[in-house]
């Protein structure tokens, strides 16, 4: 999800093909014509439809005539264990945002995270107060975030409904590749954090925190959260709250966030990024050069 | 480039020659290759390195600022950097190029102090709000 959020505007063609190439590999279809052949990808596009249903994303309705309707389109993805092998085939209908205009299909698109330092700083506060830290993860984010502006979008390929192939869905919620996406997701939890009694901190809009008897700490980045707090029973109260709300994945201890590992040693937490390092050396094909004591040359 | 800013994020070492290599980003030359390969060649042998957050250290917020006036040796302009502790362990830093050419290290070292003020005065403010 934020791998395709760093695609630029200008880098799509009219077509999507370079959101479809960009997540292209091999023995992953390219067109939808191609996944109908294979099982897997059938059932795994069928998923994705139920899990769009459940959330009561849509509506299906007749387009009002003065009304413009976006495409959606299939992105297909296999993911793999650690070991290579596959660990499920993954269909996911994403509208082509691209093709939203400004004032029109959206306004506001800008979305906040919580800067790097506000995170190290929760961290070393946390560690000295002893406090443990919880990731959260939540499923399927953007499709949470409710929309204001009125978006049509196609019926997917394949799967319009018998009888009303005329009509469209309006979107009630987001789909992955709006432009408004992350920002309406970011107000709905907002939103949420708020009914729950945490105030928003004015200096750094990612942090939330609460502070009645007991301190809870919310660091909000994007879709990724880690909760702190000086006791373990209110924590995990928030914890059963946030996944009654959402659909979410309690990733437990924190240990990987951002591509950084926190590991715990006897003193504290040590912040490292060996294997983002590692990975980086792998890239530029530097894994077996000669160590330098200095970075750059005095 | 970018790959090895991001790392920036658990490595305030790097921060400098990063910020350095980043400068030639328009048109880079061979030069600035070596330069790149350098701090890579720096990474590999460190790349376990990290910040390490103590249970037993000092809650003392320290903060350090200073500059190396026209360090550049092109535009005399300077860089300038801050770091933020608490205890012994970093957890605010940054080294940036300042935007106007200073006539004196003192002048420069000024806007150092008044960036590192700004700093500590937002790292103030989100401290009184998490109310520590």
């Amino acid at each position: 999800m934020r791998d395709y959020e760093r695609f630029p505007d200008q880098a799509v063609t009219n077509e999507g093909d370079f959101v479809q190439l960009a997540m292209l590999s091999e023995a992953e279809p390219v067109s939808f014509e191609e996944a109908l052949k294979q099982n897997h990808w059938k059932k795994a596009m069928i998923e994705e439809l139920d899990s769009i249903e459940k959330n009561d994303t849509w509506r299906l309705v007749q387009l009002p005539t003065d009304k413009k309707c976006i495409d959606v389109k299939w992105v297909f993805k296999t993911k793999l264990k650690p070991d290579g092998q596959v660990a499920k085939y993954k269909a996911r209908l994403v509208a082509r945002g691209f093709l939203q205009k400004y004032g029109q299909d959206y306004y506001e698109v800008y979305a906040l995270v919580a800067r790097m330092e506000t995170i190290r700083l929760i961290v070393a506060i946390t560690v000295k107060n002893n406090w443990s830290m919880y990731q959260l993860d939540v499923k399927l984010t953007f499709l949470n975030g409710e929309l204001e502006e009125e978006v049509y979008v196609n019926q997917p390929l394949g799967f319009e409904i018998k009888g009303k192939e005329e009509y469209v869905y309006k979107l009630d919620k987001a789909l992955y590749g709006l432009k408004q996406a992350p920002r309406a997701w970011n107000k709905k939890i907002d939103s949420f954090l708020v009914q729950q009694g945490f105030l928003k901190c004015v200096t750094e809009h990612g942090i939330y925190c609460r502070n009645t008897t007991n301190k809870l700490i919310v660091c909000l980045y994007v879709d990724d959260m880690i909760v702190t707090g000086n006791n373990e029973e209110e924590m995990n109260a928030f914890k059963k709250n946030m996944m009654k709300k959402f659909e979410m994945s309690d990733v437990g201890n924190l240990t990987y966030f951002l591509g950084i590992e926190f590991e715990m040693n006897s003193q504290g937490v040590l912040i490292h990024q060996r294997k983002y390092a590692q990975d980086v050396l792998k890239r530029f094909n530097m894994l077996n050069c000669k160590p330098i004591s200095t970075p750059v040359d005095t | 480039m970018g790959s090895l800013r991001y790392l920036c994020h658990t490595r305030p070492d790097i921060a400098y020659g990063v910020g350095l290599i980043s400068r030639y980003m328009v048109k880079p030359t061979t030069s600035h290759l070596v330069a790149a390969k350098r701090t890579l060649r720096y990474v590999k042998g460190t790349s376990s390195y990290g910040i390490q957050y103590s249970k037993n250290q000092s809650d003392e917020l320290a903060g350090y600022s200073n500059s190396d006036w026209s360090g550049d040796k092109d535009d005399r302009k300077s860089t300038v950097a801050y770091v933020f502790m608490i205890g012994n362990a970093t957890f605010s830093w940054s080294s940036k190029k300042e935007s106007v050419v200073t006539l004196s290290s003192c002048e420069a070292e000024y806007i150092a102090a008044s960036m590192t003020t700004c700093q500590a005065q937002w790292i103030n403010m989100l401290l009184m709000e998490l109310q520590w």
